[in-house]
């Protein structure tokens, strides 16, 4: 029969746990260089000679006692369950922080091993830790890492293997301070964390936790004197962190470059991608023409050629975009910038309710709203991380990338199309700026808001991190929008091809003007007009309610059916369409301008809405986020119609 | 003295905290009593700072670094007695 051990991998934020997690268990979770990327415990396992070890990696902690929702997952696991092990990963830039939890989890008389990570930027820096004296000291197992290269993982497998997992000694002798407090005799720290956890907090057990660092902190710096040496270099060299925060985080240049990096950003996401992009849509417009040239009287080839190939089109067309932003939310979020970005916005973000550690969850939902969301746990106060959860679904996903990029393409002359996407994402953000600014007006707290967080330092990303969160993040669009986008083409092909026919008194196929899709979209109609859109683009944004990328799909297969020249790409045939009522194109400035902010505005994501149930614990709060975006969305696309037209 | 009056590149040792709520926090993160602390940077109107304290570079608003009484000094001059 296979034993079981369970370990927990604990430490700092931002000390690589998560790398090392992703290393043991083969499972790829989020990493970047930022503190407090992992906000929720992640279990993995791995199987050594007949072990089934199973690894829960923490959120990241400075100490036991919590500051924010994240920081409470780590003592209240302690506390409820009791592990076989702690993986205790330890940064060897910052051991003297890193040695403040150690000895706070060491007193809870848990077995650990530490895993010192980071000694090569150590190295770097010129300074060295003597890690058998480090070991004799804390007595327990030192195991020297590197989690992004993977050095020293196998002698921690070994170590894992052996199963000689010892208690380690107590650093913290000063244990009346909470006896007399509590008045009891051989009082265990871990009963002390329970007795804290339960009870309302006050200032003397707020000096006593005090206290109690400031004496570990000073046991540690005995030790850090005698285990860590700085050599000649440490004093001599300039680090790049210090040369390129001088002038990344200039009170004038730091912004000039938040904006630089932005429109390159921008400029690339746009002009390079075209290229696959056409590509794609080229390569479809030719399959779908050989296949409809097969057998033009067979309802099966044009089923495959006007649902199946422009539902797949409609998914694999916009990867290339998608995966290049990705790669830009990596590379910034890994080098160290991302934290930057905090500091200078931080004063700013404030004045719309949130914190400068709202940036991350708020870029993130640049890429997709829901993990986004997810990562709000990290701020501490209850006001800012709610004002930055309804914020979130303003940003511009990754979702409404494909439906931009096509009616740019579309409306907007060449030279203004990298532009246009750019004030797009700007739209977002000053919307969910001024949605903060209104949410700060009305909720009232007494709750106080701080910002102290570890500026990373600078470090070149990774590449197979990158290729990682590219895989991670373009697989599952593929997967479950795929999935999505595919069914509801085919299930739109039906209603767009078919129709009631009074005469012969049942359905059968028909001309795309008398089918069910049409007689759908006329209904709605009415309501569109003003906006500029044809019932066509009403049955896409219905279709679209639970998924903007649906969007494009539908007119593919809408416009598909609806055509004479088989080779012809979506982006020609979209231009040709004729608005019956106005005699003009239906894809026009007005019109193209108007959809451009329907969809910059509306809450068109079932997941998104789910997501902000799940972290605010009540459906009052997406439904005030969907009213309101619906009606900014509605009068946004009105005004612009009426005001282009 | 607090830490916002400290100019950039200054060094100042930490002899007290006012009582805040986030106190513990700031003691976490290495701000203590005894404790050498320099201004890395800050923001034009000095409402965000970056500051060194135990080989690392920590975020902080304002009326943080404002809880933190420091007391000035040389460091070239500490370092040369050193």
């Amino acid at each position: 029969m296979q034993k079981s051990v369970r370990c927990f991998l604990i430490g700092n934020p931002n000390s690589g746990k998560s790398s090392l997690f992703n290393q043991l268990t083969g499972i790829y979770q989020k990493i970047a260089n930022y503190p407090g990327v992992t906000t929720e415990k992640k279990l993995g396992s791995m199987v050594l000679e007949n072990t089934d070890f199973s690894i829960l990696d923490l959120p990241g902690c400075y100490s036991l006692y919590p500051n924010s929702i994240d920081e409470r997952v780590v003592i209240d696991e302690l506390l409820s369950q009791k592990p076989d092990l702690l993986i205790f990963v330890a940064d060897a830039c910052h051991l003297h922080r890193s040695l403040l939890l150690y000895t706070q989890i060491a007193d809870l008389k848990i077995p650990i091993v530490v895993v010192v990570n980071m000694l090569d930027e150590l190295h770097k820096n010129g300074e060295e830790i003597d890690i058998s004296f480090l070991e004799k000291e804390l007595e327990t197992k030192i195991i020297e890492c590197n989690s992004k290269t993977g050095k020293g993982v196998l002698e921690l497998k070994k170590y894992l293997m052996a199963q000689e997992f010892n208690t380690t000694k107590s650093l913290f002798g000063n244990k009346t301070l909470f006896e007399d407090y509590i008045n009891a005799n051989n009082f265990s720290y871990r009963e002390w964390h329970q007795f804290v956890n339960s009870s309302e907090q006050n200032a003397i057990v707020e000096n006593i936790k005090r206290k109690e660092i400031i004496d570990r902190y000073n046991k540690i710096e005995k030790i850090i004197n005698l285990t860590v040496r700085k050599t000649e270099l440490a004093f001599k060299r300039k680090r790049i962190t210090d040369i390129l925060d001088k002038y990344l985080m200039h009170p004038r240049w730091g912004y000039l470059f938040v904006i630089m990096i932005l429109f390159v950003v921008f400029q690339v996401l746009f002009t390079l991608a075209a290229y696959p992009m056409d590509w794609l849509d080229q390569w479809f417009a030719w399959i779908s023409e050989r296949v409809n040239a097969m057998d033009t009287s067979s309802i099966f080839v044009k089923f495959i050629a006007e649902a199946v190939l422009p539902g797949i089109a409609g998914v694999l067309i916009f990867i290339p975009q998608i995966a290049l932003l990705f790669v830009f939310n990596t590379v910034l979020e890994e080098s160290g910038y991302t934290a930057r970005m905090v500091f200078l916005l931080d004063r700013w973000m404030r004045k719309f309710g949130m914190s400068g550690k709202s940036i991350l969850p708020l870029m993130s939902g640049n890429a997709c709203a829901i993990p986004a969301i997810a990562s709000t746990k990290a701020i501490p106060t209850h006001k800012e991380r709610l004002i930055t959860i309804l914020s979130i679904p303003f940003m511009t996903c990754s979702a409404r990338l494909p439906v931009y990029t096509l009616l740019i393409s579309i409306v907007i002359p060449t030279q203004y199309r990298a532009l246009s996407l750019l004030l797009l994402y700007m739209i977002g953000v000053l919307f969910a700026m001024l949605f903060g600014w209104v949410a700060n007006q009305c909720i009232k707290t007494n709750e106080k808001s701080f910002l102290i967080m570890e500026m990373p330092p600078y470090r070149f990303p990774s590449f197979k991190n990158i290729v990682l969160n590219i895989k991670n993040s373009v697989v599952p669009f593929v997967k479950v929008a795929g999935k999505f986008i595919l069914s509801i083409s085919i299930v739109l092909w039906f209603l767009a091809s078919f129709g009631w026919n009074s005469a012969h008194s049942k359905f059968e196929k028909t001309d795309i003007e008398h089918s069910v899709a049409a007689n759908l979209g006329k209904t709605i109609e009415p309501v569109i007009r003003p906006l500029g859109y044809d019932w066509k683009i009403g049955v896409a944004l219905v279709t679209s309610f639970a998924a903007r990328e649906v969007f494009v799909s539908t007119l593919a297969t809408l416009y598909k059916i609806d055509t004479t020249t088989e080779d012809e790409t979506l982006f020609s045939k979209m231009k040709s369409q004729v608005n019956t009522y106005t005699g003009k194109p239906v894809f026009n400035l007005a019109s193209g301008i108007s959809l451009l902010l329907f969809y910059a505005f509306a809450l068109q994501c079932m997941s998104t809405l789910a997501a902000i149930r799940k972290e605010t614990d009540s459906w009052k709060y997406p439904m005030y986020s969907f009213t309101i975006m619906a009606v900014l969305a509605y009068v946004s696309a009105f005004i612009a119609y009426q005001l282009l037209k | 003295m607090t830490l916002i009056d400290l100019e950039k590149g200054e060094h100042g040792i930490v002899y007290s905290l006012k009582h805040n709520d986030f106190l513990l926090k700031l003691v976490e993160m290495g701000f203590y009593e005894g404790r050498m602390v320099s201004i890395e940077e800050y923001t034009s109107d000095k409402e965000t700072f970056c500051v060194s304290v135990s080989d690392s570079k920590i975020m902080l608003r304002k009326v943080e670094a404002d809880s933190i009484m420091v007391q000035k000094c040389d460091i070239k001059a500490k370092l040369m007695n050193h």
